[in-house]
Order: structure tokens, then sequence, then C-alpha cells
């Protein structure tokens, strides 16, 4: 157990509502690790709670052998975890080039900004076509582009990706799950949110099956997508 | 309002007070019970008033009081109970004021078609500004209708048909009731007008309509409460009651001069302070700032005598801010959960004993 | 009195409605809060500079750059530390708190000064120059001047910066900018800090001018929303067109109606503006939306 980010016996919820009971996750570095669940479950909560946007009541967070557990978020991007957010949220009226400049604002990425940004251009053109339009004004798949841009601004340890597919049109959720093999594949850690079931155990190399705040189930992709429970909850197979 | 996860950052949400202080306004003590409480404590009051009658200081005090808790109970059916900060009230408390004290000193009216008038001129007024002025939102109402109070100061002082600066007296002679006591019960009936409306409002499906719009427009438009029409009939209601008050408050005083009507912060701020020091959106809450808030600030200048001018009106911004920071559920908030965390306790304490 | 000498004294007074209305535009357009005690701190301005005249006798030009900024820098901040950060998800409450500090500095004011006006009175007040024949006091220009200098450099920074981009982040989306490593807490507090550095010293470079007055600082903040909304919400050149416009308006119907109506035609206009287009004239439509939820 030596992940680049552990997760270790994680409570934490909104008030009185405990969302997660005791949640325990490992990512390794270079991995493409994913948690799946139905609406509800709590999958963008444990992101959050990462993040420091949730307040964590019990348990520890781990990135890279340092405890960030129950930081402030505006802290939390400096230890090399970055959020990509469920629902993109980008800066509508920014441009695309300011999005992405702010994605490298904490001091770590601050003066590699020029140099991530080309490159991020590089890997999404349709992005530096795009550069001054406002972020608003982009198409869905167009924004969750500049989002996970955005997130990879922040040269993350550990990039956080909640249901990247909401809301785009097949073939551009294809084009996406292939982006985010690429990116794994050129080294980057990625741990993965998705209702996607089928997709993300595909190219995930772990994968958790989050059910209730709890933790059900914990398995390589493969064998997860082979078990009979998991097929009929989540993949409409009886 | 439900707030975003991501909205959660190192401050921790505190619990909106306001909608716990309000959902205890539906539910609970419905139907007979609340109406049985409205009874006694009309009855309560206006046995103070009788004890106090050869105490004519007091009496007018407590005039005053009924009054500002009559015109809160009003404002906080839009702005409590809507959550829309109005600041134009003062607008309909002089179209009150002025129905009565122009058709009086013009044509000799009675007052009593005057104080109708003034009721049906508000609520209309209300209505047809309605329209503009709630297609703004949060702050922006707000200064929309603060700048709309100052717009009808500025032509009330400048047109001559109005008396202008200088006002309206209505001669002595012609006043029908110069008792001060009569005045108390008035008040007291104006009360009971307004809290009873207040009453209907809050159990009915209006109430429950402008609750759900304050809490969360999109969610209460999306399951089809039309967010224009709630707002609009409750700032109707609210008006329409407020006129009344200005048209009772020109009797009562027998004179009647723009900024005793229409000041922005000594009527238009006021009446909204006096619910939220008592408590927005519940029943009592605006009855008791109502009747606390004038009645501490006369026992302040009166008592800062020897000081100089403002002191008084400068700890009342003081205690505004501490309210709207650490009392956000006003006095009637705070006492009812202060009631409902001892009978937690007794209750569990009794669980316990039944062991 | 010729139409052209009304436009330029509608200009001058338009560049001060200008300069009070930008230092309220970075917090109701940054944070998204009402602060209707914005013309108090103008008015403790004045204050602060005609005690600097009267007690160490410095020009209150002097005080405006060396003494107003960094106190109004200081007040704002506190307002913000203390009040309204605790009240950020409360559009109601922090309406009633900003009320209630009108309240307390207006009557603090009126104790402190027994209701005594305050005038300073200097060289510049009664300096004037000639402007194709139509003479303009030196007074008005130095505050026109320095409506359009702040409108510059916060132009400059909001636009050209990364600081600026953040501030741009942050009044659109809070929750994400913190997620980009921006302490929205304390981005907060120096968007107040400046607000209340450009009004002290608004107040301080006005005193010359006006009589300061405890009840002068509502006057001030009725027409700074009305520039702000005119303007949109957020657009600090926007502020400086919008406040010109006011004071154009405002100089114009003052002539042409009724001295007594200058006011009231303005804000007439105003409504109307909020009523048509709430975003302002120069706010991108739906900006006065977004950050209120
Ligand atoms: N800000 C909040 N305040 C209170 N409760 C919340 C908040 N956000 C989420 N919840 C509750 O927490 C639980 C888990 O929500 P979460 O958003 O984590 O689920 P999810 O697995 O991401 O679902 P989805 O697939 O729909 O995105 C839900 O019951 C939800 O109602
Ligand atoms: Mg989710």
């Amino acid at each position: 157990m030596s992940g680049i980010l552990e997760v270790t016996g994680l409570h934490s919820g909104y008030g009185d509502l405990e969302v997660l009971h005791g949640v325990d996750l490992s990512v390794e570095k270079g991995a493409i690790v994913s948690v799946v669940g139905a609406n509800g479950a709590g999958k963008s909560t444990l992101l959050g709670t990462i993040a420091g946007v949730v307040r964590p009541t019990q348990g520890s967070i781990v990135i890279d052998g340092v405890d960030i557990t129950g930081i402030a978020a505006h802290k939390v991007v400096g230890h090399g975890v970055a959020l990509v957010p469920e629902g993109r949220k980008l800066f509508p009226f920014l441009s695309v080039e300011d999005n992405l400049r702010l994605g490298a604002f904490h001091k770590a990425a601050r003066s590699r900004s020029k140099a991530t940004r080309d490159e991020i251009y590089d890997l999404f053109p349709r992005l530096a076509e795009r550069r001054t339009q406002m972020a608003g004004s982009l198409s869905g798949g167009e924004q969750q582009m500049c989002a996970i841009g955005r997130g990879m601004m922040a040269l993350p340890k550990v990039l956080m990706l909640d249901e990247p597919s909401l809301g785009l049109a097949p073939i551009v959720v294809e084009q996406m799950f292939g982006l985010i093999s690429n990116l794994a594949s050129s080294g980057l850690t990625i741990l993965l949110v998705e209702q996607n079931v089928a997709d993300a155990l595909e190219l995930s190399s772990r994968a958790s099956v989050l059910e209730q705040g709890q933790i059900t189930m914990t398995g390589s992709g493969p064998e997860l997508l082979a078990d009979p429970g998991l097929q009929s909850a989540y993949l409409g197979i009886a | 309002m439900k707030s975003d996860p991501e909205l959660i950052s190192d401050e921790t949400s505190e619990a909106p007070a306001l909608e716990s202080a309000a959902s205890h306004g539906h539910g609970l003590r419905s139907g007979k019970f609340s109406w049985l409480a409205f009874g006694i404590g009309m009855v309560v009051l206006g046995g103070v008033a009788a004890l106090l009658l050869n105490q004519p200081y007091y009496l007018s005090l407590g005039a005053v009081g009924l009054l500002f808790a009559a015109l809160a109970s009003a404002w906080n059916i839009i702005g409590g109970y809507g959550g829309q900060f109005s600041l134009a009230h003062a607008v309909f408390f002089a179209v009150g004021g002025y129905s009565v004290a122009l058709t009086q000193v013009n044509w000799k009216w009675a007052p009593w078609p005057g104080l109708l008038l003034g009721i049906v001129l508000s609520t209309i007024l209300a209505a047809l500004l309605a329209w503009p002025l709630f297609r703004l939102r949060g702050p922006f109402f707000a200064i929309g209708t603060l700048a709309l109070s100052v717009v009808v100061l500025a032509l009330v002082t400048w047109m001559p048909w109005t008396g202008a600066a200088l006002g309206l007296q209505i001669p002595f002679n012609e006043q029908p009731i110069t008792s001060r006591p009569a005045w108390a019960f008035i008040f007291l009936g104006f009360l009971a007008v307004c809290v009873a409306v207040s009453l209907v409002v809050s159990r009915g499906r209006l109430g429950f309509y402008l609750v759900a719009v304050r809490d969360d427009q999109e969610a209460a438009s999306a399951a089809g409460a039309s967010a224009l029409w709630v707002k609009t009939l409750g700032f109707a209601i609210s008006a329409g009651l407020t006129g009344l008050g200005g048209g009772l408050y020109v009797m009562y005083l027998g004179f009647l001069d723009p900024p005793t009507f229409l000041d922005a912060v000594q009527i238009g701020a006021f009446i909204p302070l006096c619910a939220l020091i008592g408590g927005l959106g519940t029943i009592v809450g605006p009855i008791i700032g109502g009747l606390v808030l004038p009645t501490l600030q006369t026992y302040m200048r009166g008592a800062f005598s020897n000081l100089p001018a403002g002191v008084s009106e400068a700890i009342l911004g003081l205690v505004l801010i501490l309210v709207a920071l650490f009392f956000r559920a006003g006095i009637w908030g705070w006492l009812t959960s202060l009631v409902r965390r001892v009978m937690s306790r007794r209750a569990k304490s009794d669980e316990r004993a039944n062991i | 009195m010729g139409v052209l000498t009304i436009i330029i004294s509608g200009v001058l007074v338009g560049g001060m409605y200008a300069l009070i209305a930008i230092g309220l535009n970075a917090v109701f357009g940054v944070v998204r809060v009402v602060n209707f005690a914005h013309g108090e701190l103008v008015v403790l301005g004045m204050y602060t500079a005609y005690f600097a005249w009267t007690v160490w006798s410095v020009d209150p030009y002097i005080t405006a750059v060396l003494i107003a900024l960094p106190l109004g820098f200081l007040v704002g901040l506190v307002i913000q530390r203390f009040v309204v950060q605790r009240l950020l998800d409360e559009p109601l409450m922090q309406m009633f708190a900003t009320f209630g500090l009108l309240m307390l500095l207006q009557n603090l004011f009126l104790a402190f000064t027994r209701g005594e006006p305050k005038a300073v009175r200097v060289a510049a007040s009664s300096a004037s120059l000639d402007f194709f024949g139509v003479s303009v006091s030196v007074s008005r220009l130095v505050v026109l001047g320095a409506a359009i200098v702040v409108t510059i450099i916060l132009v400059v920074f909001l636009r050209q910066t990364l600081y600026g981009a953040a501030v741009r982040a942050v009044s659109q989306d809070r929750g994400t900018a913190a997620l980009m490593g921006i302490n929205v807490k304390v981005l907060y507090m120096v968007a107040f800090g400046v607000s209340g550095a450009i009004a002290l010293m608004a107040g301080a470079l006005m005193s010359p001018i006006y009589t300061a007055s405890p009840a002068l600082g509502f006057s001030f903040v009725l027409p700074a929303f009305a520039v702000v909304v005119l303007g949109g919400l957020g657009s600090i050149g926007g502020s400086l067109i919008g406040g010109l416009i006011v004071g154009v308006v405002e100089a114009l119907s003052g002539y042409f109606l009724d001295p007594a109506l200058k006011q009231a035609v303005w804000f007439t206009l105003f409504l109307a503006v909020l009523v048509i287009r709430p975003a302002g004239l120069f706010g991108r439509a739906g900006s006065e939306e977004i950050g209120q939820r």
C-alpha cells in the first residue's frame, strides 16, 4: 500500500448528514482508478472531500506522503490534487486562455504556466483556436476539454475527473474516454468518477464501487466488468 | 437555500437560521390552535393597554409600538415569508396617509372612506409596480425599491397639490378621534387585522408558495408556482395593509409632512428592522419587534438625552449589525429555539427515567 | 448660462459620482454585497481630511494619498473580515448588516461633530481654470482626474494581470475559484480594502468642495448604486461612463426642469434601465445573475 493518493476510513458529509461512512481508496502512480456508483452514492462528495471543499469528520487523506486531511480547498491544489468538477464549472465570462491561466494559479505551477499551456494547446487544438472566446460560449465537449485542460494546468500529481462524460453526445463521450486513456499513458495519474460504468471500467486499471457511502467492491477493471452482481446492478445485464 | 458542495469552502456554512425560523410557521401548530393563540394574544395586549389607561406616556408609547408591530407584520408577508427586501413600503404608507389627508382637506371627506381609498390605491400601486420591480432580484430589488421611495419623496416634496415640503394639516375640529387612549385600541385593532391576514396567508397556499420562492425560485417555478404572481400577490396584500396604517397614522398625528411618512431610514428601513429584530418569517416575531424597537428607541433617546444627539441611533445601528450576525432568527426565533432545547432535554431525561 | 456650461458642470459632478461608484463596484461587482454604508466611508474621508487639516494643517490632497488611502483600506478590510465574511450566503442579512453600519457611522458622525458642518477651505476650493470661455473649478477637475486615473489602474489590473483574472473568476464562481488555489477570503478582504481606500480618498479629495455633514453619506450612496447598475456590475469603465451620464442628466434636468427634480429624473432613468436591462448599459447580460446563488 503505497499509492500516490491514499484515502483511509474517510467519513464526511454536509452538516448533520453523513454521506461517506468510512471510505478506503488507493491510487497508484500512473494509473487510472475509477469509482463508480449510482446517483447519490457519494461519488462527488468523495472527490469534494479530497479537494477540501467538503469537510471530513474522520479518516485521512494522504497525497505523496503528505497528510492533507481537512485543509482548506485553496491549499489542496498546491499539494498536487486537482479537481475537474462535475458540470465543468468553467468561468463563463472569462476567455479560454484566462480559464487555463487560472488553472496554474498556485505557486508551484505558475512559473511553468506558459509551457504547460502550450502543451495543452497541442493536445487540444480546438482550444487553441478558441483561446480568446468566452468559455461560456463553447460547446459542451469543448467546455469539458477546457475544464480538463484547466485541471492539467495545475501540474497535479493526481487529476480527479468528476463525470467527464456528463451531458455529452455518445460520439463525444467516446472521444473523451479515448483522451483520458491517452493522458494516462503519458504518465498522468487519474482518479475518475463515472456513471458510464462499462466505459469507465474498460480503461481503468483498478476500480471501486461506491454504494451509499461505502466501498462495496474493489478490483481490476476487467474483474469488475465480469462480476455478475455488478453486471445486473449497473450494466443492465440480468 | 441549497448550497453547492463547492461553495462550502474553509468556512463551514452556518445552518440558515432564517429557514428554521420560518419552518415552524408551518406544520406543527396549525389551524385552530394558532387562532386560539391569536385571540388570547390580542386579549392580553388589550388588557395591558387597559391597565395603562391613566398612564398617558406609556399608553402613547404603546400606541406607536402597536402601529409598528402591525406595519412590521404587514411587511413580513412579502419581506419575511417572501424574502423580498422591500424598502418601498414607505411609499405605500404615504399613499395611505395622503389619501386620508387630501380627501379630508380638499373635499371634506370623512376619514373612513379616505382610509378605504388608501387601501385600494396602495394595493393597486403595488400590483402595478410589481411587474417592473420583480424583474429585479436580491440586492437589485432592494436598491430598486429604495430608489423608488427616493423618487416619490422628491416628487411629493415638489408637487404643490400634496402640500409640498410643508405637508398637510388636518384642522383639530375635523379630527374625529382626538382621545389618545382610543388610539392605542385602534392600533391594536389594526394589528389584529394585520396578524389575521398574515395567519391566513402563511397557513394557506400563498404563504407556502412565498416561502418556496424565497428559498429557491428556480425550483419553485419548476414545480409550477408562478414566481411573479406569488410575489405580486404578497406585495399587494402587504402594501394594502401598509396603506391602511398610513391612513390611521395621519388621523393619529393630525398632520402629514413628507419626511415623517417617506423617510427612507425612519420609515422605509425601520419597518423591516422591526420585523428582523423580532424574527423574520414568523407571526409573532414582527409583533415583538414592532413593540420593542420603537419603545427602545424612545427610551434611549430619553436616557441618553445628556449625551450628544445620535448616540441612541448609533446603538440601534450596532444592535442591527449584531442581530444580523448572531441572532438571525430574531427575538422570537431565539426564544423558540431555547424552549425547544429545554423540551428536548426534558424529553431525554424522561426517556431515561422510563428505562 | 449656455448648454456647454451646464454639460461641463454635469461632467464634473459626474466625475465625483463615478469615483464613489467605482469604489462601490469593487465590492458589489466582486463580492456581490450591497454595501449601504459606502457613502458613510466617503464622508469619513471628508472628516479625515478636515481633521488632518485643522489639527496638523495637512493639505487635503496630501491627506487623500497618504492618510485616506491606507486608512480606508484598513476600514474596508475590517468590515469584510468581521461583518460581511460571516454573511456570505445570507444576502438578506448582508443588507440588514450594512444598513446597520450606515446607521451606526452616520450617527457616530452626528454625535462626534454635534451636527456642526465641517468645511475644509484651501486655495483649490476657489481656484478655477478657463476652458473655452467656461470657468472650471480646479478642485472638481482633480476629482474627475482621480476617477479617470483609478479607472485606468483598475481596468489594466483586471484585464492584464493574473490576479485580475482571479478577481474576475471569484466574482463568477467563488467555489470553483478556490479549487484553482485562490484564497477567496483574502481576495474578498482585499476587494473591500480597495473599495474603502477609494471611498476615503474620494472623500478627502471632495473635502475642499463640499461641507461634510452626517447626512451627506446617504445622499451619495444612492447615486453610486445607480451608477454601478447603469454602468454594469463589475465594469469599472462602465462606472466611469455611468457616473458622467448621471452627472450630465442631473445638470440638464436641473436646468431645464426644476432643480428640485433633478434627482427624481435620473432615478427614474435608473429604474428604467434596471428594469429593461438589469445587467446595465455596459455590463454583460446575465452577469448580474451569477455569483448570487
Ligand atoms: N451541498 C450539499 N448539501 C447537502 N447535501 C448534499 C450536498 N451535496 C450532496 N448532498 C447529498 O449527499 C449525497 C451524495 O451526493 P453526491 O453528489 O456525492 O452523489 P453522487 O454520487 O456524486 O451522485 P451523482 O451521480 O448524481 O453525481 C446525496 O444524498 C445528496 O443529496
Ligand atoms: Mg456527482
